[in-house]
């Protein structure tokens, strides 16, 4: 892979796609103190304009486990941002001292205008409504553990699509795979229509239960309150996207139930005991895919060690 | 040229006339090309036009311009006719078309994206389809249609 940064799903072929899981795998499979040794030296700015605990987290393992130190912040409150300062400047000074950004900044496109400032890779972990591809890559390195590869399979797409930016670029790279996609939201959290224009096969379904028996990926997302304007609406929408255990009884045998947690009321706790829940193994691969990104925009090698 | 007739400015000589630009848009194109800071022209504007109603346009005496400034007319004013002058006559009619990349000329619709806030105001749109116009921030990757964007 020739990219110096890591921006959107979007920017990133099939080929591209596989290449980083497939580094992801051979660094799994690596002991833990040749991944230590991996970035040892090197200094990551981990930029957090907004909050995010989790993401920030994962990264900060990451960089941990390859050797590597963090510097940086973690809310807007704390930088020179509120005092005026421009992106453009902020980048340019991180850019004279670290070896590559992490940032997460609530406007969309800042990862690519960051990008552009900075010599150093960038990797974008959130920028406002736009994208949020490792979280998406690490989706994918879920789905092909699960399924040993990512083309042709039927994935449904669950909950809130319409605000959803983690659907909509898993949705942008499932088909870049030809996976054949359902959309399953109520009327009015309907994926967008300049997303289904990009889509090769997909439908568009009201209820769970149309596609239950089809997929071979059920991927649940968060239904917010705050994005409707009718409580009664809500309460009522709520219900009908909730999955427990009994829903699960004619599904595929290797089909697997993923959400990108935290999750509300959408996956009932009875799912948590079938061997169809995949979504605390999902969180758990955000470090191996993340700690993969890092050392190949850092010009780390390492292979595959026997298993 | 019928419409031509009850022009008041003079015909020039040698260089480039943009005509049938939409009324009021050519103070546009002479800040967007610097044209006062380059030229002598003539500037008409809120002109009698059979085709348009009204019309702006532009006479740049003795000066040319590059085939990347002229398809930034094209975006300004998409149905602009642009013509070189040598000796009085027409020898060219050019046709100009809309570039692939659109740099610095359009703001970005999208109140969230960081374009609109960072104080150097660069942008950078790619062209997806002509007709109807399409064009893609490269920034926030959204997608928008000719009416929706303002120019910088
Ligand atoms: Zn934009």
């Amino acid at each position: 892979m020739d990219k110096k940064d890591i921006i959107s799903i979007s920017e990133l072929s099939s080929e591209e796609i596989n290449e980083i899981l497939q580094k992801a795998e051979e660094l799994e499979a690596l002991e833990r103190e040749k991944q230590l040794e991996l970035l040892k030296g090197k200094v990551i700015a981990c930029l957090f304009y907004e909050p995010s605990t989790r993401t920030r987290d994962s990264f900060k393992t990451a960089i941990a486990r390859m050797g590597a130190n963090a510097i940086g912040f973690d809310s807007a409150e704390s930088t020179s941002g509120k005092k005026g300062e421009s992106l453009h400047d902020t980048i340019k000074m991180y850019d004279g001292y670290t070896d590559l950004i992490v940032m997460r900044h609530n406007k969309d496109g800042s990862a690519k205008l960051a990008s552009e400032v900075a010599k150093i890779p960038v990797i974008n972990a959130g920028d406002g409504k736009n994208q949020h591809p490792t979280q998406t890559l690490l989706d994918l390195y879920t789905i092909k553990k699960i399924h040993g590869s990512l083309f042709n399979l039927n994935v449904a797409l669950v909950g809130d699509l319409k605000y959803g930016r983690t659907v909509h670029s898993l949705a942008q790279a499932l088909n870049k795979f030809n996976c054949r996609i359902f959309l399953v939201s109520p009327e009015s959290l309907k994926i967008p229509e300049h997303l289904t224009e990009e889509l090769k096969n997909y439908s568009e379904h009201g209820q769970i239960q149309d596609v239950l028996d089809k997929a071979d990926i059920l991927y649940m997302t968060r239904i917010q309150r705050e994005r409707f304007a009718d409580e009664n609406e809500y309460q009522k929408v709520k219900n009908v996207y909730m999955l427990d255990a009994g829903m699960l009884k004619n599904v595929r045998p290797n089909m697997k139930v993923l959400h990108p947690l935290p999750r509300v009321n959408e996956i009932n706790k009875s799912v948590d005991d079938t061997p169809y829940a995949h979504y605390f193994e999902q969180a758990k691969n955000g470090v191996i895919t993340r700690m993969a990104l890092l050392g190949m925009l850092l010009g780390a090698k390492w292979q595959k060690t026997k298993d | 040229m019928a419409e031509n007739k009850g022009l008041m400015v003079q015909k020039i000589e040698n260089g480039i006339v943009i005509d049938h630009i939409p009324k009021m848009a050519s103070s546009r194109i002479v800040r967007m090309l610097h044209l006062h800071d380059r030229f002598e022209f003539y500037n008409g504007i809120n002109c009698r036009s059979n085709k348009l109603g009204r019309k702006d346009f532009i006479k740049i005496v003795k000066g040319d311009l590059s085939n990347e400034e002229l398809n930034k007319i094209a975006m300004v004013a998409p149905g602009a006719t642009v013509m070189r002058i040598k000796g009085f006559e027409i020898v060219e009619k050019i046709p100009i078309t809309i570039s692939d990349e659109i740099k610095n000329l359009v703001k970005c619709p999208n109140t969230g994206c960081i374009t609109n806030q960072e104080p150097y105001k660069k942008t950078h749109f790619i062209k997806l389809s002509d007709k109807p116009l399409k064009i893609k921030c490269r920034f926030c990757e959204r997608t928008f249609k000719e009416g929706e964007f303002e120019f910088l």
